[in-house]
């Protein structure tokens, strides 16, 4: 069988052979391409070998610097130093600024989780800084005194072998030997002192308290809650006296920034404390002074010991524990934000440090409220979560045992059952 | 004696051509390019068919070409090394880019010796189904069919094209017109074709 001549193939058209040709050596042009020589495509491959380690350094590295403060966090191994004589300095750094006083003398470096530590060797710095939730820690070291961020503006002065802590707002947690305070706006942390409220200009005249007795009376509520030394050692001692205030308080008024310089300290560093916490819960909420202001006239002047050693204060539910004062006669603020930040604090504590966290949640349930509901499961899960099941069922019965209505009923029977 | 000559002649031409292209000499590449784009594009259009791609895979294969030169030891024809080439292009090409299948009006004539329009329309329509059928196929089988089947090439040379040994490109042309062969039974009119057009030559049996 003879075959067909094959089928014909459209010619290429002038127009299209001149795009073709413009293509190919514009083409050639652009990727500037050179004849190809024998090593040529060995010397490729280790260029791709470099490319591709390069690429995987910057996405490491892009990744870490979303993690964290990059700049003064990576300093680890290169700390800075800054010298001011007579006149300051100001620097901004990621995430904070600082102003340097005269005559000071600074140093950054790299902390543990990728934390920026700013170490004070003399003179004073103010920073401000922005909130460091989803950012690495920020740190003030002068000294023994070490300052850690929680998103605020403060100064830090050196004195000696300790510094003094001025917070404008915000907060920030001040360790110190042996202690570890919690410093609010306006307040000022002196080393051996107890944290003292610093006069504002802003700040209003107190207002009378709520309720339809004056505050002034409020002199039958002191309860002697503990040993009123302003050191962490003589708070952290056994309290000898206790009271129970069992009724309902009122709300606190809106003017909390007038109230007298809340005192809270928890002895976290001290050898003996754990011993004398394991007799006495009176850590937090028996170094809690509050303020008389806000005390209800209806409450009962009724002090009871209770066995634990500790202060209660049973409040109904959603209504804020009753202020009381203590034996100094200092007073502190509403208890309802002291709880809120000290719970607030614990959940920022629960990664970074659960023990300090737990501790926290634990002096918080000891109270009657929702806060003391809310604590008492925050401590079940983080003790589950941290592998702990026998004592998250025992927390969780405890929560089922004194809080059967309670917001984390379900969740709390659901744990049980979970760590079961 | 003189084509003895003669063929030196082009092979020094050819290898100074080669020489001139490698050291980037714009005059020389164009040079090639025109003495070689006709042919690439004749190859292509036959292993794909119509197809719009056609223009880019010529580009492709002359950029490649360009690139590859210094590396043409000379073992094969200039023109032959080329067409590999564009065998590779083509062969990139049908293995990610599965082709459509042709449109009728995009079959160009068959320019057949008989010139009656009964005829002409048969082949087109003829065609169109076989590079139907050709879409389906491995694209080596395609290759081959194509350039020994429908280019009417010789079978060493498109194994020489495809770097192929001969056993091997017969058994591809042969799988392929098996294909075809099976789904002309269904369809008179691609077994007329192919009784027509593509009919076996003696020898095209693995």
């Amino acid at each position: 069988l003879k075959r067909r001549p094959p089928p014909g193939i459209p010619p290429l058209g002038d127009s299209a052979l001149a795009r073709i040709e413009r293509g190919v050596f514009s083409a050639l042009d652009e990727r500037a391409i050179r004849p190809e020589r024998a090593g040529e495509s060995r010397r490729r491959l280790f260029a791709f070998a470099v490319a591709g380690v390069a690429a995987a350094c910057a996405v490491l590295g892009a990744r870490e610097w979303r993690r964290g403060d990059a700049p003064l966090a990576r300093a680890t191994t290169t700390a800075t130093a800054i010298t001011t004589t007579t006149s300051g300095s100001h620097i901004a750094i990621s995430g904070a600024a600082l102003d340097i006083a005269p005559e000071s003398a600074v140093s950054f470096s790299g902390g543990r989780d990728g934390a920026v530590v700013v170490v004070l060797e003399r003179g004073a710095v103010t920073c401000e800084v922005a909130p460091r939730s989803k950012r690495a820690p920020f740190v003030v070291e002068a000294g023994a005194t070490r300052v850690t961020v929680i998103g605020t503006r403060f100064s830090v002065h050196r004195v000696g072998g300790h510094a003094t802590v001025s917070v404008d707002h915000g907060l920030v947690e001040v360790a110190d030997t042996n202690m570890t305070e919690l410093v609010h706006a306006g307040e000022r942390y002196r080393p051996g002192e107890p944290v003292t409220r610093e006069p504002l200009a802003s700040e209003a005249p107190p207002e009378p308290p709520l309720g339809p007795a004056p505050a002034a009376p409020a002199a039958p509520t002191v309860a002697t809650v503990s040993a009123p030394a302003p050191t962490v050692a003589a708070v952290s001692a056994p309290a000898p006296t206790v009271a129970t205030v069992s009724a309902p308080v009122l709300a606190p008024p809106l003017h909390s920034l007038a109230r007298p310089s809340r005192h809270r300290r928890l002895a976290l560093d001290d050898p003996n404390e754990e011993a004398r916490s394991a007799a006495s819960r009176s850590t937090v909420s028996a170094t809690l002074p509050l303020p008389t202001d806000l005390v209800d006239g209806r409450v009962p002047a009724a002090a009871t010991e209770s066995p634990a050693g500790a202060a209660r204060a049973d409040v109904a539910p959603g209504v804020v524990k009753a202020p009381v004062e203590d034996s100094r006669g200092r007073a502190g603020g509403p208890q309802r934000s002291s709880v809120q930040v000290l719970f607030e604090l614990a959940a920022q504590l629960e990664v970074r440090d659960p023990v300090v966290a737990l501790r926290i949640y634990g002096e918080l349930a000891s109270g009657e409220d929702g806060w003391a509901a809310s604590a008492l499961f925050a401590s079940a899960r983080l003790e589950a979560e941290r592998g702990h099941a026998a004592r998250a069922r025992a927390l969780c019965e405890d929560y089922l045992a004194r809080f059967p209505r309670g917001p984390n009923g379900d969740d709390a029977r659901a744990l049980l059952e979970t760590s079961r | 004696m003189i084509q003895v000559v003669q063929a030196r002649t082009t092979e020094e031409a050819e290898r100074d051509l080669v020489r001139r292209c490698a050291a980037g000499e714009r005059a020389a590449q164009t040079q090639l390019f025109r003495e070689e784009v006709r042919r690439v594009h004749g190859l292509l259009y036959r292993v794909l068919g119509p197809n719009g791609a056609v223009e880019d895979l010529i580009q492709e294969t002359f950029i490649r070409v360009f690139r590859s030169l210094p590396r043409f030891r000379g073992e094969s024809q200039l023109s032959t090394w080329i067409g590999g080439i564009a065998l590779n292009v083509a062969y990139g090409h049908l293995r990610s880019n599965p082709p459509p299948s042709v449109r009728l009006e995009l079959v160009p004539d068959t320019r057949a010796r008989e010139a009656d329009a009964e005829h002409q329309l048969a082949a087109r329509e003829g065609l169109r189904r076989v590079y139907q059928i050709l879409d389906r196929l491995e694209p080596r089988l395609r290759i081959a069919f194509s350039l020994h089947a429908i280019d009417g090439r010789a079978l060493r040379e498109v194994a020489e094209l495809m770097s192929a040994s001969l056993v091997a490109t017969k058994a591809r042309v042969w799988r392929a017109r098996r294909e075809l062969a099976k789904r002309a039974k269904r369809d008179p009119l691609l077994l007329t074709y192919l009784d027509g057009t593509l009919a076996d030559e003696p020898g095209d049996a693995p």
